[in-house]
């Protein structure tokens, strides 16, 4: 479960979330929706961990553990997968070689056993197939020459390789046409599980019709301005963000 | 004889220029008053701006009995040796089919493209002897020649000339390795006939109180091609220079070279290319990373002549700074007097990308390891168009001992 008090996050000095209580039970799946500068992206790097984004005040916890204070690399080893906005590229590094030496940190960091190079070969073209990327693009250096569709793919192949115990997936949907939003609500249901959590950032409502959220929030400024049930993003997707931001 | 020009000589010059001066020929005689003209290089000559040589040979390296050997760099590669023992080659058993290789004694001039270079003129005027390698019109020789220079403290001079025969091709490895403070002078010409082929491959590993300048200059011939991956770690100072000359048309030249430098270790990797005839081509493409604060310099040019029309060339060199106090200089450089011709540069210092780093660590790299990666990509890139297996080998291996230690 992520529970997450009163946190306040700063960047370059501005507060960007200013008061943010939220709580993801286990086996649930939850949708926080809202405009475009209101701070999801913020959220995101904040509870991996990214350096430059200051946590001020306030608590987050994975399963009882408070993950504000350890490295990202410790949190990712707790189970907890951020899918990027805007994944990167990286030359030099082939995707696979990629994939197996980050499984194999985290395996490592649980106390678990390596992945063995014809077990990880399985199940790395198993998640392929599930992603609908193809063999001769995983050939590749990391994201290299991929189109902005293939990125979210590959986020999603890494995703469903580290079963991670909480994903959290800033616009997965962006940029994605109507067959990879069913291939990402796919990855999502068959991860799906009463140990795993998932809160899925989204600006429209279209992914949601892949991804039945057990709850949806709407960001706004920094705070959740509402709650509700999946309901919420239909009224959204009618009304518009308008009588939240007016409000907040 | 000619008169020492040189004011005020450091202690090592005036020791060199009596050494050369006691065993001068005419052609060496020549030779050494063109090194006195201006010593040893120093930073108020534009080409040496950011590598002082005479400053790090402020003081005069001692000679010390015994030569540290240490293990190959080309370990892995099945190659012809002649071991470069402080200046003297040796070498055992039969060279490969096709090769000739001898030690003769120094009577020539140098070689054009190096003629007016201080540390060339330096090598002719104090080697009594030279190497020369030369390779049979036609053969295609398989196994690699590797020099390997090994040495202790002290001053050396080496200097070896290559000639491919036409329709030849060879593989040159040369390994630099030494221990203790010494400065050791190298200098190889290189002419490659019409459609010869030569691929060298250089891993310099310099000691920390090692000053190194390894020259080469290269005639490349119609049709022919010189390919060429050096793996610079650096020393007190260390310079690996290559001036290659296209002086026949459709001739082809890849030069590739990473640096690794960290604590207070200095290298320098300066070229030129020059375009004298047309249809050349040629690609250059450098990249380094430096820590502590230790410093790499780049100096790539291209000079293209009225006669290199339809020159294809680029030129691509990127630095990593990994801390604070390391440090980069670049300097790229086109002198193009052809009005047909395709050429490009990029130049590039930078830190590592800290979205990267930072996606690493989220897929669970502990943030050592992520710089391991990033570094040991980039760098990677160098060796990429290594086309024989054991020898890109070695050259990784060489890089991942030093990623190992510095980042
Ligand atoms: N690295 C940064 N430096 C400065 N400002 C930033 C940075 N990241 C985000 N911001 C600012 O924080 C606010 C929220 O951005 P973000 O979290 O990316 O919003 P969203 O993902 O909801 O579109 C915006 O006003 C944005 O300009
Ligand atoms: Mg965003």
């Amino acid at each position: 479960m992520l529970k997450i008090d009163n946190l306040h996050v700063s960047v370059g000095g501005a507060e960007i979330i200013r008061g943010l209580t939220l709580v993801v039970p286990a086996g649930e799946v939850h949708a926080i929706m809202g405009p475009n500068g209101s701070g999801k992206s913020t959220l995101s790097f904040a509870l991996a961990g990214r350096e430059t984004y200051d946590v001020t005040a306030g608590s987050a916890t994975l399963n009882g553990e408070s993950i504000l204070g350890l490295k990202p690399h410790q949190r990712a080893a707790r189970g907890l997968f951020l899918s990027f906005q805007h994944p990167m590229e990286i030359p030099g590094v082939p995707v696979m070689n990629f994939v197996r030496t980050a499984l194999n940190a985290q395996r490592k960091a649980s106390g678990e056993a390596e992945m063995s190079a014809a077990e990880f070969l399985k199940a790395f073209r198993e998640k392929a197939r599930l992603v609908g990327l193809d063999e001769e693009k995983l050939k590749r250096p990391f994201n290299v020459g991929f189109s902005g569709g293939e990125k979210k793919r590959m986020e999603m192949l890494q995703m469903a390789m580290f079963e991670p115990a909480f994903a959290v997936m800033d616009e997965t949907d962006s940029g994605l046409d109507i067959d990879a939003l069913k291939m990402v609500g796919d990855v999502v249901t068959s991860l799906r599980g009463p140990r795993r959590g998932f809160l899925v950032i989204t600006h429209y409502q279209r992914l949601l019709d892949h991804i039945r959220p057990d709850r949806v929030h709407i960001l706004v400024r920094g705070r959740i301005a509402k709650s509700g049930g999946p309901e919420l993003a239909l009224e959204l997707e009618r009304s518009g963000y308008e009588q939240f931001t007016a409000a907040a | 004889m000619s008169r020492t020009l040189l004011i005020n000589p450091t202690a090592l010059e005036a020791g060199l220029l009596a050494a050369a001066q006691a065993r001068a020929t005419p052609a060496r005689a020549s030779a050494l008053a063109r090194f006195a003209a201006t010593g040893l290089p120093h930073r108020r000559l534009e080409s040496w701006k950011w590598t002082d040589l005479r400053a790090a040979l402020r003081n005069v390296p001692e000679a010390e009995e015994g030569a540290v050997v240490g293990r190959s760099l080309f370990g892995g590669v099945d190659a012809f040796e002649i071991t470069v023992m402080n200046g003297e080659a040796e070498w055992q058993g039969t060279p490969p089919e096709g090769v000739a290789i001898s030690c003769v004694g120094n009577e020539a001039e140098l070689p054009p493209a190096t003629a007016d270079h201080p540390l060339a003129n330096l090598c002719a005027a104090s080697v009594a002897r030279r190497l020369e390698i030369s390779v049979a019109a036609g053969a295609k020789v398989l196994r690699p020649i590797h020099l390997r220079h090994v040495g202790g403290a002290g001053v050396r001079h080496f200097w070896a000339q290559m000639r491919l025969e036409p329709g030849s091709e060879a593989t040159l490895l040369e390994s630099i390795n030494g221990a203790g403070a010494y400065f050791s002078n190298t200098h190889l010409g290189v002419g490659l006939d019409e459609s010869a082929r030569l691929r060298r491959f250089v891993i310099s590993d310099a000691s920390p109180e090692g000053v190194d300048a390894a020259l080469a200059g290269v005639r490349v011939g119609a049709g022919a091609s010189f390919s060429q991956c050096a793996l610079l770690l650096g020393g007190k100072a260390s310079r690996f220079e290559t001036r290659v000359s296209c002086l026949g048309a459709e001739s082809r030249v890849d030069l590739a070279s990473g640096i690794l430098v960290d604590e207070a270790r200095h290298a320098d990797q300066t070229s030129l290319i020059y375009f004298g005839a047309p249809g050349c081509g040629a690609t250059q493409l450098h990249k380094a990373a430096a820590h502590g604060r230790a410093r790499a310099v780049f100096q790539g040019k291209f000079h293209v002549a009225r006669e290199g029309q339809k020159t294809d060339a680029h030129m691509a060199a990127r630095a990593l700074l990994l801390n604070e106090g390391a440090e980069a200089d670049h300097k790229p450089e086109l002198e193009i007097y052809a009005d047909d011709v395709k050429c490009g540069h990029g130049s590039a210092v930078g830190a590592l990308d800290a979205d990267a780093l930072f996606y690493f660590q989220q897929r669970g790299l502990p943030p050592d390891a992520a710089r391991v990666l990033l570094i040991e990509a980039f760098v990677g890139e160098v060796f990429d168009a290594i086309d024989d297996a054991g020898i890109a080998a070695a050259f990784r291996a060489r890089a991942a001992r030093w990623l190992e230690r510095a980042a």
